[in-house]
């Protein structure tokens, strides 16, 4: 079980914002090629060990 | 009274830092029963601060504009041996063992740090009820927000509590609090002022920045702040500019205005403040330049998952304690938990892609403009608008330079109802163009 919730109701709601959000996502997806990279790069400082 | 008028009168002998100080705790003792900015008052150390700004002043020690100055940090900033709640009970008890970035170089301007102030829970929010240390109220209508989730931050400014504060801003929460109570708020771009020391919230959303009375006071404030720390790996090594605006004027100044997004999603009174706003602007000089901006509602959708997945894990080590959250809080958590890796990594590479479409935005315009949020500071309690999310409603315009990582400022503008703030936002690292742009519209009111 992901998320141990003391309700239905809120596990529901947490579910339901979920795939609202992810839906809304998805579409996005065909915006992609395979040559973009995340924006998350590895700094200088992190390659070098700092 | 700005930072500056009040570092003249430092200067003149007419005022000495501890009185500053001690008008700055008279008016907080007087408004935390009502408005509830401030979690921790830091007055021993504030006197001691004082006192030797003065004595350094007597003695031609000059550490420059904020050498004297009252102000206060939002609850994130590490500060050694002085209680760092985020304003959480999971921090309630935090006492760190180190100082932020931020607090070190305030400290070495001269600046006397009075307090630490109230905050949405971990800065994950925009409303500033918190469940642990009090809701705190909008000073220009206690029945409002005073947004968030810097609240405290901007309610100490706009009130008169203290010159300045530095806030945190992940999804607008220094802009939108200051659009909210009246005051200035600046978002730099990322990298431009370390985290080091600051609790995250979010790994790639968070930026920290000045909440002001003044334009010029926000660009003697990041003046202080901003550079490189070897400290944060997000840290940039591009020079820092001096950002104080000089005499410029908006003649010839190419304003953008984005066609779609952000006008027709204003309500009325907020719309015809922008509208007010962008004439006085063209009334002294200034050229609209409508541009099309890349999509900000797809950028909101991108900065919204990557900010569920991200807070999820910096909270990991403290999941366990549920009833330690807020209910809000909790709930964004576990969303956090449900988002598939693969999304957050092509959030992540689409992120990129719109910061390489906005980069040519300023081929036709030095900045662009908007209202800093859609709407006037809600009611407290108030959870939806029209039927939409409160927080995603007030956050759309302020969060899609977060996911770019673009410096941003909302200024006051003048409004028939609830404050309301104008947002300029530039290219990377353009934080001059930026203040010296927002400079010239605030006072051009």
């Amino acid at each position: 079980m992901l998320i141990d919730m003391p309700d239905s109701d809120s596990a529901a709601k947490t579910v339901a914002a979920v795939e609202a959000l992810t839906a809304a996502f998805r579409p996005l997806l065909t915006q992609l090629s395979p040559d973009l990279e995340p924006a998350v790069i590895l700094s200088e400082a992190a390659v070098s060990g700092e | 009274m700005t930072i500056e008028q009040a570092a003249a009168r430092l200067r003149t002998r007419e005022v000495s830092s501890v009185e500053l100080v001690q008008e700055s705790l008279r008016k907080i003792r007087e408004l935390q029963p009502s408005l509830n900015a401030f979690i921790t008052i830091t007055a021993d150390l504030a006197f001691d601060q004082a006192r030797r700004a003065d004595d350094e002043l007597a003695r031609g020690i000059d550490r420059g504009p904020l050498h004297g100055i009252p102000y206060s940090l939002k609850d994130v900033f590490s500060t050694k041996g002085i209680r760092t709640t985020c304003g959480s009970k999971i921090f309630g008890e935090y006492v760190p063992e180190l100082d932020s970035a931020v607090y070190e170089k305030l400290s070495e301007a001269g600046a006397v740090l009075v307090g630490k102030n109230n905050m949405h829970e971990l800065a994950y929010g925009i409303t500033s009820n918190n469940p642990h240390f009090g809701t705190i109220r909008n000073p220009r209508n206690t029945e409002c927000i005073p947004g968030g989730s810097s609240g405290g931050s901007a309610v100490a400014v706009a009130s008169d509590q203290v010159f300045f504060s530095i806030g945190t801003d992940t999804g607008g929460s220094i802009r939108l609090p200051a659009a909210y109570c009246g005051c200035v708020g600046l978002k730099p771009t990322s990298g431009r002022v370390s985290r080091y020391g600051i609790v995250p919230l979010d790994f790639s959303l968070d930026h920290a920045g000045p909440l002001t009375r003044s334009v010029r006071d926000a660009a003697l404030v990041m003046n202080a702040i901003a550079g490189h720390d070897r400290r944060d790996d997000t840290s940039s090594r591009q020079p820092v500019s001096d950002y104080v605006p000089g005499d410029g004027s908006l003649v010839g100044r190419r304003l953008g205005i984005p066609e779609t997004f952000f006008r027709e999603r204003s309500a009325p009174v907020v719309g015809e403040a922008f509208d007010l706003a962008l004439k006085a602007a063209v009334n002294r000089g200034a050229r609209l330049v409508p541009v099309k901006v890349p999509s900000p509602a797809e950028i909101n959708i991108i900065g919204r998952l990557i900010l569920l997945v991200e807070a999820t894990a910096c909270m990991e080590p403290y999941l366990m304690r549920r009833g330690d959250f807020g209910e809000d809080i909790l709930m964004l958590l576990d969303q956090g938990k449900l988002i598939p890796g693969a999304d957050y990594v092509n959030a992540q590479r689409l992120r990129r892609l719109y910061q390489k479409q906005w980069a040519k935005v300023w081929e036709h315009c030095e900045v662009v403009l908007t209202p800093s949020a859609p709407i006037e500071a809600p009611l407290i309690g108030q959870t939806t608008v029209n039927g939409e999310d409160v927080r995603a409603v007030s956050t759309q315009f302020a969060r899609p330079f977060n996911v770019l990582g673009l410096p941003a400022v909302s200024v006051p503008i003048p409004a028939s109802g609830l404050p309301v703030g104008l947002q300029v936002a530039g290219k990377a690292f353009g934080e001059r163009e930026v203040i010296e742009i927002g400079n010239l519209i605030f006072t051009a009111q």
